[in-house]
């Protein structure tokens, strides 16, 4: 992590807390895919050959509707809680832009467009003009 | 380089080629087909001829790669591809029309999602991509390609 990096001119709040790269660059897979755990595709609502498993729109019930189909549940924090992971759905002015998912130790993980995945310890690293700032936690049960 | 005065023959392929400033000898000069315009070039004292379709061509790929690294560099982050295409940048892309598809379709096998949104806009037409494939950026980028040479798009 460089003062030169541009993630950090993106994302300032990571200067605070740091972030770990943890994938190369692809356009494989985007964060709305990635934060559902899958990397063979895309998830989109707005392209139409992209996948989703909801309505089609860059709204926050949509989205609550999209990560539904995979068992979460609308939640009051993105604190770690045993025998949970959660998810934080971002937004600008109502309008959702990415999702992190929360990691076992509490962290979270992000895609970052085309570029690299990260582990940024607070879901507050990427709140930026990029992002917005997150609206929605959602949680499902770890199944053993 | 700077620009002579031409004079084309009777025949297409030849051109006379006087000087402006008289000082030099009168050259001919043969091509076919007879280029749009000849440049003379000072320092080599050649004379080229030049077809406007190849100017354009080369204008168009020359901003097509200026757009396509600024749009790079100000949308890297941004996931959904409609938060991507909403730049200055790809709009400008979109505004070539048909004169970007060959060059989209030369980078789309790399650069994949990239495109899709700019295919639509610019074609103004869809691929069919299986249920089981939806999202998959390789496949649809197979698909646009085959369209693509479908179209006269893709060699």
């Amino acid at each position: 992590m460089s003062a030169s990096d541009p993630l950090l001119i993106h994302f300032p709040k990571l200067r605070d807390t740091g972030y770990d790269e943890t994938s190369k660059a692809t356009r494989d897979y985007n964060c709305l895919a990635w934060a559902a755990g899958e990397t063979h595709r895309r998830w989109d609502p707005n392209e139409p050959n992209d996948y989703w498993p909801a309505v089609r729109a860059q709204t926050i019930p949509a989205f609550i509707a999209a990560y539904a189909t995979r068992r979460y549940t609308l939640c009051d924090d993105g604190g770690l809680e045993e025998g949970y992971e959660k998810i934080a759905i971002y937004a600008i002015a109502k309008k959702p832009v990415h999702a992190a998912r929360q990691l076992s130790d509490g962290k979270w993980t992000s895609k970052l467009g085309r570029d690299i995945d990260i582990k940024h310890p607070t879901v507050e690293g990427l709140k930026s003009a990029v992002y917005g700032e997150v609206e929605v936690y959602m949680k499902r049960a770890i199944i053993p | 380089m700077s620009a002579i005065d031409v004079t084309s023959s009777t025949r297409l392929a030849d051109a006379r080629i006087t000087f402006a400033d008289s000082g030099r000898q009168e050259q001919v000069v043969t091509a076919s087909p007879l280029p749009d315009r000849w440049v003379y070039d000072l320092q080599t004292n050649t004379v080229t001829g030049v077809f406007n379709a190849d100017e354009s061509s080369a204008g168009v790929e020359q901003a097509f790669a200026e757009l396509s690294e600024q749009w790079r560099s100000e949308t890297a982050y941004m996931s959904l591809a409609s938060e991507q295409a909403n730049s200055f940048a790809y709009h400008q892309i979109i505004g070539m029309g048909k004169d970007a598809l060959p060059l989209i379709f030369r980078e789309l096998r790399d650069t994949t999602s990239d495109w899709f949104w700019a295919l639509r806009a610019i074609t103004r037409t869809n691929v069919n991509v299986k249920a089981e494939d939806k999202g998959n950026v390789h496949k649809i980028a197979e698909a646009w390609l085959e369209w693509g040479k479908r179209s006269g798009y893709v060699r």
